[in-house]
């Protein structure tokens, strides 16, 4: 290994949740009985002893323990995993430790359980504050219940949490939307995540939306929602530092950042997905499978999502680096990929510059503020 | 040997069953065999077989063996149905001493058949006369042999009663054929001469020549002389359809056949021309064929702007195979390079643009369709115009003409006030009613062009619940009250979305294209202005406003697969798109004035 290779950031997917939000079409499954959640700890430190020898040398600067629902896991489950971590892994000093938890799964000794493991970042999955939002989301904790664990934080001194909130909800008005985003900020998280409620037609929210129970908002409410937000979160004293992400000064998610700027991850658990040198790959799904291979002694075969060339890295680095609000440093990612985007997306750079499109300045390019809302119209075309 | 050819074609309206009779000729002379048997042989396009019908003629010979025990070659040439490729059907006649008229036993006579009947009576041709689908429950065989007899003069007793479906009566027609229709004339000894009724080209061998022998005689081996080139050739390959291309060592006078010979160049094998042999030419060329003139035109342009030159040989070799196709480059300032392309109808249209999209693997756009005006201006010249773009400004115009056709409907009586109605809404002149039987009427109207080309044909048929039919034959151009209308899109005329409109309809034609437009063209990243102006008149208008919002999904580690995805499709999208200035516009938006509804 060279000096010069970047630090690996770790995915670890724990799928279970008390039951399957009526929205959700990511990969979970509706369970919490003890035991299986005992086997899936088990398997997991398997995977991560057979996954590690390869990287010892390797500096890992971010875990990130998502879902489904992480909280759902006691303190010395989640204690044992992060243990082997740090057992076969390289770990920074100023390692990123995320963990994400639905309020209705913990306590504040479920909290200092979690703290005293490794945990230094929780992602709180708020949603709304608004009880009959949830209800309809098929959400399983309320508004007391989010203020409650914010409250247990505050209680710790754990002020580095996000808190997750979705627009564009059944029924949700702009002034809706910008009373829960008020709440939100009063609870003084270090960074929040707004995210557009997007159906899958086949959830049962979606549904309902195809058979016309609800109407989604018009283009125009959505898109004055997500301005808007921007402008409150911005007089607030928050950085908007992706589409659809905030934080206070230095409070970016580094795990999120790794994605967003094409460095190399690994995932472990059922369904995680990891990518490394251009090969994005899939661990076995549902969890029975995962377990059983990994009973077995081996590491569970994944399945190769996709085996990425120079120029197809490029791609990717375009469309995920614009994401992010700084944009993308052509020259880092020129050295990063040996190829200069310019090489290959010259035209289309200099059409969008012309258009304003895309603002390009002391080497970086980024997207137009006015397009956020609207970005695939401008990222689609760097896909080849 | 000639006294055992005969060379017939069948007459047939759409449906009629002609492409099934094919299929059982085929089949009772054992020219395939029940394994190789499919629908609609003869059809070799996918596109035919799509489409039900038959676009190409298509020569085959049969070998037959009739009730007196004589051994006889059948010539068939399977020929289309539709009015836009009437030009195939007077090639194949043209060829033929005979022809078979093919009637729906419970649909009678349609006013397209009557005008091929007509084309084949005029070229002298014998007519056997039968009726199909004789096993359906509505077959009503009689009356329809009384309205061919009323109608076209056949002798009812000797009009065949046919199944082509059951095979019933088709061994009765291929006596008919045998007996009635007069084998070939012309002098095997005499100088060659042979008449060239279809081409094609094919990459390994060349030009591919389908004839017909008047006089004398061909072997494999011998040189050609083409009579309107005087270039010559050497005999690669000479040989008959049977309905595979078998080789043959002669063809000789009144047998019909193909040959390649090296033809490289397109222009050497021109439909009509006459085929002669150096050594021994013939004095005269055969008669040929009148030149057909396309009335309707469009522009054709590759979606990706470096394809013309692929799309310019895509038309010479389709051109081969489609002598009526019409074309010469043309320029637009939305659109870049192209050519304006001039077709028999819409559904002639609709076939060459797709058969060069499939045949050539080109991706095409076509603006609307027009019909050529005649523009007298103030100078005394005359203007022929294919495009409107180059429609002059208005104080050079004289006076407008636009062409007019004379068009025959045949109509069960009781539709006559609704048809009467609709060629009324058309700008039609009525000419003449005739009853043909004492239920079936035949209308005579004289219509514009342009406006049976739209949707007449559509109005006509649910109108009349299906039952009335159209045939029309070309007249002449006569003046009308003619505009120009532009659409412009955030205030930059469109020149390939211009379209010629009748004065008292234009308003209202304008408002309803803006609309149209605006359905159509999708939300982008500004807002959209259309407008419809005649001259510097604006008289109608939409907007389409700013696109606001896109799909705005997370996007972490496990996310991102599907996240190219889903932008992979969005750019697949934008590539139905053509960009006019900075407006993205689907393809289909330049036929939209074909839909815009008239009242």
């Amino acid at each position: 290994m060279t000096r010069d290779t970047p630090a690996l950031s770790l995915y670890i997917h724990i799928p279970f949740c008390l039951q399957k939000c009526r929205y959700c079409d990511f990969l979970s499954l509706p369970r919490s009985d003890s035991s299986l959640l005992d086997d899936y700890t088990t398997a997991l430190l398997t995977e991560i002893e057979l996954k590690a020898p390869p990287f010892r040398n390797r500096s890992v600067d971010t875990v990130y323990l998502g879902g489904g629902t992480p909280s759902l896991m006691d303190g010395a489950q989640i204690n044992k995993v992060i243990l082997r971590v740090r057992d076969y892994f390289n770990l920074d000093e100023n390692v990123e430790v995320s963990l994400e938890a639905n309020p209705a799964t913990v306590t504040r000794d479920k909290l200092m359980a979690f703290r005293d493991a490794g945990v230094n970042r929780i992602s709180l999955g708020v949603q709304s504050f608004i009880d009959s939002d949830l209800k309809r989301l098929g959400r399983r904790h309320r508004l007391k219940d989010a203020l409650q664990t914010v409250e247990d934080l505050n209680k710790l001194d754990w002020t580095n949490f996000n808190l997750d909130l979705i627009y564009g909800l059944p029924g949700q008005s702009i002034e809706g939307w910008l009373y829960n985003l008020e709440t939100a900020i009063d609870l003084q998280p270090a960074h929040l995540s707004t995210y557009l409620l997007q159906l899958d037609p086949a959830t049962p929210l979606g549904r309902e939306l195809s058979q016309g129970l609800w109407q989604e908002a018009s283009e125009e409410q959505l898109a004055a929602m997500y301005h808007q937000t921007r402008g409150l979160l911005a007089r607030q004293g928050f950085i908007h530092y992706e589409l659809s992400n905030y934080c206070r000064p230095g409070q970016e998610c580094r795990h999120n950042l790794a994605y967003w700027q094409g460095r190399p991850y690994l995932g472990f658990g059922s369904g995680a997905v990891g990518c490394l040198d251009g090969r994005r790959i899939i661990n076995p799904w549902p969890p029975a499978d995962y377990i059983d291979a990994l009973k077995t002694g081996g590491l569970p075969h994944g399945k190769v999502l996709e085996v990425m060339d120079q120029r197809e890295q490029l791609s990717e680095a375009m469309v995920m680096g614009l994401r992010l609000i700084e944009g993308i440093s052509m020259e880092e990612i020129a050295v990063r990929l040996g190829i200069h985007p310019r090489a290959q997306y010259a035209r289309l750079i200099d059409e969008f510059v012309e258009r304003a499109w895309l603002i390009e300045s002391c080497g970086k390019l980024r997207l137009n503020p006015e397009l956020y809302f609207v970005s695939n119209q401008v990222l689609c075309h760097f896909i080849d | 040997m000639q006294d055992r050819i005969r060379n017939f074609s069948i007459i047939a309206h759409i449906d009629h069953g002609k492409s099934t009779l094919a299929d059982r000729l085929l089949e009772l002379t054992g020219a395939i065999s029940q394994r190789e048997m499919r629908e609609q042989f003869l059809d070799k396009m996918d596109l035919e077989r799509e489409k039900g019908i038959t676009i190409k003629l298509q020569p085959v010979r049969l070998k037959y063996q009739s009730r007196d025990g004589q051994d006889y070659i059948l010539n068939l040439i399977d020929t289309p149905g539709h009015v836009d490729f009437s030009y195939e059907v007077s090639r194949s006649l043209a060829a033929c001493e005979g022809a078979v008229l093919l009637v729906d036993a419970s649909q009678g006579i349609e006013a397209q058949t009557l005008a091929n009947v007509y084309l084949a009576m005029d070229l002298d041709l014998e007519i056997v006369g039968a009726v199909n689908k004789i096993d359906l429950p509505g077959a009503e065989p009689e009356q329809v042999k009384e309205e061919m007899e009323t109608v076209l003069g056949l002798d009812r007793n000797d009009i065949l009663s046919i199944s082509a479906k059951t095979g019933a009566g088709v061994i009765d027609l291929l006596e008919a054929v045998v007996n009635h229709i007069p084998p070939p004339q012309g002098d095997p000894q005499a100088p060659f001469q042979a008449l060239i009724f279809d081409s094609y080209f094919d990459s390994y061998r060349g030009a591919i020549c389908y004839f017909r022998v008047k006089a004398g005689q061909i072997r494999k081996g011998d040189i050609i002389r083409m009579m309107s080139s005087s270039r010559e050739f050497e005999v690669a390959e000479l040989g008959v359809i049977n309905p595979n291309m078998t080789e043959v060592q002669l063809l000789q006078a009144g047998e019909v056949g193909y040959l390649a010979a090296g033809i490289k160049n397109v222009a050497d094998t021109k439909v009509g021309d006459t085929i002669t042999l150096a050594e021994r030419p013939a004095e005269h060329a055969l008669p040929g064929y009148q030149e057909v003139k396309p009335m309707v035109f469009c522009g054709l342009y590759p979606l990706e702007n470096n394809d013309f030159e692929r799309l310019r040989e895509a038309l010479e070799r389709l051109k081969l195979n489609d002598a009526s196709l019409l074309y010469e480059p043309e320029s637009s300032e939305a659109l870049g390079f192209g050519f304006r392309c001039g077709f028999l109808g819409l559904l002639h249209l609709e076939i060459v643009k797709e058969r060069l999209e499939r045949e050539y693997d080109l991706s095409l756009l076509a603006t609307a369709p027009s019909v050529v005006y005649k523009i007298i201006l103030t100078d005394g010249n005359e203007l022929l115009l294919r495009n409107p773009t180059h429609w002059p400004p208005a104080q050079r115009i004289e006076r407008v003409m636009e062409p007019f056709v004379k068009a025959s409907i045949m109509v069960p009586q009781e539709f006559v006030g609704t048809i009467m109605e609709l060629c009324q809404e058309k700008r039609g002149a009525f000419l003449n009613m005739e009853y043909l039987t004492t239920q079936r009427v035949m209308l005579t109207y004289k219509l514009p062009l342009a406006e049976i080309l739209y949707d007449f044909f559509d109005a006509l048929k649910s109108r009349t619940r299906g039952y009335a039919s159209l045939d029309y034959e070309l007249g002449d151009f006569e003046a009308s009250d003619l505009i120009k209308l532009d659409i412009m899109l955030n205030g930059e005329v469109v020149d390939a979305l211009s379209f010629i409109a009748h004065e008292d309809k234009a308003y209202y034609r304008a408002r309803s294209m803006a609309a149209k437009l605006r359905k159509i063209i999708p939300r982008q990243l500004y807002e959209v202005v259309i407008q419809a102006a005649i001259g510097n008149r604006v008289i109608a208008r939409e907007s389409i406003k700013a696109m606001r919002k896109d799909v705005l999904a997370k996007c972490y580690g496990g996310d991102i697969t599907r996240k190219k995805k889903l932008l992979e499709k969005q750019k697949e999208g934008k590539k139905r798109m053509k960009q006019i200035g900075r407006v993205e516009v689907p393809k289909d938006a330049f036929m939209t004035v074909m839909s815009i509804e008239d009242d």
